[in-house]
């Protein structure tokens, strides 16, 4: 019988300190409670530390820090449609929530009405147990949180973003919708690679440089663009983290090169489909499947990496921040930061909801043609 | 003079060697003595020990080098404790493959010498509650040197009044056991490990991963039967015990014939409610099991003093 309270073993404790959680995290771990190590590797550090026994309170330090190492969050979202054009999804969460409909496992958090500076009316949370098997059995009953914000769109359009921290959240949410609404009455709209074409992807990824986020940001750089075969297969979505694994069987990272010419394309304001490259990664059928962007803030000494993404099965569209900096000195030297929390998930939303305009417009340009 | 330094800081240098003499610790010379390495500079060293590691599986002892620091709350602050790393690092790194050195010490016996140990007691203590707090949250922000792969590491732990005290607390309990039970000194119990490929090690020696983990196992004899002991200082709910006693069995410490007591260390009213689920844990393994409370200090114990 597996024990929930499971003291990890000296070799599972090594490896999750220096192979799950960064440097960083370890340093202030071994720091807090006193132990100082110079001239110290993460391996080493991580030596030290897992020779020492810990309380409960320690341990799920640690895990936390697993958890979230392998889990930087992410936004994506979608559109719940209903022939009622009425509806209240908020009502209808509220009744899922107290008859117990989330299942097994599932914890439905009570709704809250966020703030006027928020562009959604309501926020709620979401809990469950995502059970891993593996080799580290301290990190296999995985509890998953979190946050979630719709808004009423009118006419019958309800729009959910996920604060995701795993490709599966999302997944979560909107199962919680299938399976208990009748679907003959209900939709779900997403931003969904499968109805773009390879040319659509193309500009899709394109604008975003210049409409992603808001004119005080100024496009700077591709810092990375994969490409991937269109035709995937599209009926199982059990483990998306496996599934993207196993697709980037055929997927292509690009050369330093060649994202130099896609950046000077897209500041020249150039057509980038007109890029040798990208011409002939269209031609083999290949759609752009991420990018990770660089803007420059005008205002604040802020740089960001935005790395944009369709992921999972279906492909459905996410936003994540990669890397922030702040420049210093005259010479304008990056050194990494962080936003905050807020700051962080209001970027990545701007950007997703700017994503999701871009989409609906390239798809009616489709539909109309 | 910031630090609390001639007769008070020489007292304190003396306490500290008292604590670390009680954990087993060897003194090795004089305290308070400069020594020479090879470029000829004097490093001051308020004292040196060494122990014989029971997880080791070579005689070769750990060498610590000690700085004890007495100070109050008004005239220490985080750039100060930075300050004493980086000069024990230095000092860590020159003395450590010092022939001068381990000529001045000949008893070390070529102990490997990587330790440094930072005892910093706060004098005033009516105001140190407020001032660990903050104080321990900037630990995190100090910048460690980083010099290049070629460097070894060095290892400075820093104690301050909290852990010191808890570690009088360990050694009033051990004292007044082994009063009670001269025949069979307890032993501190060092579990196998697969990973560090040591075997089972029983020692009175109290390491300096013990001094910082949140439970110290040990065993002693008593009337023909083997009792276990621990002494615990971390947090007191009912999952905290779920996952000791999960540690105890995959290191199989506890058995059935033998009685386990566990001291703890933390105050918690709320924990007389969940002892009884706590005893039943290890009950459940038939196991003859008792919670008792270490004594608690808000000052340096007498037996420390001179």
């Amino acid at each position: 019988m597996s024990n929930k309270y499971k003291y990890p073993t000296t070799y599972e404790l090594k490896e999750i300190l220096s192979r799950i959680a960064n440097k960083t995290f370890l340093n202030r771990f071994a720091q807090s409670r006193g132990v100082f190590v110079t001239n110290v590797n993460q391996e080493l550090l991580a030596n030290v530390l897992s020779k020492l026994f810990y309380d409960d309170s320690d341990l799920e330090i640690i895990r936390q820090e697993a958890y979230r190492e392998n889990n930087s969050h992410t936004l994506t979202g979608f559109v719940v449609k209903s022939k009622k054009k009425n509806f209240n999804l908020k009502t209808i969460y509220e009744r899922l929530r107290e008859t117990g409909k989330g299942g097994i496992g599932v914890i439905l958090n009570e709704v809250t009405k966020v703030n006027d500076d928020e562009s959604y009316d309501y926020k709620s949370s979401f809990e469950y147990i995502k059970t891993k098997p593996g080799r580290i059995e301290f990190l296999q009953n995985e509890t998953n949180f979190f946050n979630f914000y719709f808004k009423d769109l009118k006419n019958g359009a309800w729009q959910i973003e996920v604060d995701s921290s795993k490709s599966t959240d999302t997944k979560e949410i909107k199962n919680l919708f299938t399976k208990n609404l009748p679907m003959d009455e209900y939709g779900l709209e997403l931003i969904d690679q499968d109805y773009l074409t390879s040319d659509a992807t193309i500009v899709f990824f394109d604008r975003l440089a210049k409409e992603g986020l808001s004119s005080e940001w100024n496009f700077l750089d591709v810092k990375h663009l994969t490409v991937k075969r269109g035709n995937d297969i599209k009926d199982n979505e059990d483990d998306l983290d496996e599934l993207d694994a196993e697709e980037d069987l055929d997927s292509k990272q690009l050369s330093k090169e060649e994202l130099t010419g896609i950046t000077q394309a897209i500041l020249e304001g150039k057509n980038l489909r007109e890029d040798p490259f990208v011409r002939d990664c269209e031609g083999k059928g290949y759609k752009f499947s991420a990018m990770t962007y660089e803007f420059d803030n005008q205002n604040t000494p802020y740089v960001i990496s935005i790395k944009a993404e369709f992921k999972g099965r279906p492909k459905v569209f996410e936003v994540g921040i990669a890397e922030v900096f702040e420049k210093t000195g005259i010479k304008g030297i990056k050194h990494p930061t962080s936003l905050s929390s807020k700051e962080n998930r209001t970027v990545r939303s701007i950007f997703w909801n700017n994503a999701k305009v871009i989409y609906e417009s390239i798809r009616s340009q489709t539909k109309c043609q | 003079m910031p630090e609390d330094q001639g007769v008070n800081g020489d007292m304190w240098t003396e306490e500290a060697t008292r604590l670390l003499g009680k954990l087993g610790w060897n003194k090795v010379g004089d305290s308070n003595v400069d020594v020479k390495n090879e470029d000829e500079k004097e490093n001051g060293l308020d004292a040196m020990f060494v122990y014989k590691d029971p997880k080791r599986n070579t005689n070769i002892l750990e060498g610590i080098v000690l700085e004890a620091k007495r100070y109050k709350t008004t005239s220490l602050n985080i750039s100060s404790l930075h300050t004493f790393i980086i000069t024990l690092d230095k000092k860590l790194a020159k003395i450590k493959n010092s022939g001068l050195f381990q000529a001045t010490f000949p008893k070390i016996g070529g102990a490997a010498i990587q330790i440094g140990l930072i005892v910093l007691w706060i004098s005033d203590l009516e105001n140190y509650s407020a001032f660990e707090k903050t104080f321990k949250e900037k630990f995190s922000s100090i910048k460690l040197p980083f010099k290049s792969n070629t460097a070894t590491p060095n290892h400075i732990y820093v104690l301050l009044n909290s852990d010191i005290l808890r570690m009088c607390s360990l050694i009033d309990m051990v004292e007044k056991l082994n009063a009670a039970n001269k025949k069979s000194p307890m032993k501190f119990y060092y579990p196998s490990s697969d990973y560090f490929n040591n075997a089972v090690a029983r020692s009175e020696t109290l390491t300096i991963d013990y001094i910082f983990s949140k439970f110290v196992l040990a065993e002693s004899i008593i009337r023909r039967t083997e009792n276990k002991f621990i002494f615990y200082f971390g947090e007191l709910s009912i999952q905290a015990f779920e996952r000791l006693k999960s540690f105890l069995l995959e290191n199989s410490f506890i058995e059935k014939k033998s009685p386990l007591t566990i001291f703890t260390y933390l105050r918690d009213d709320e924990f007389r409610k969940i002892k009884p689920d706590v005893i039943t844990l290890f009950k459940k393994l038939s196991i003859n099991t008792k919670i008792e409370e270490m004594t608690l200090y808000s000052d340096l114990p007498p037996f420390l003093k001179d």
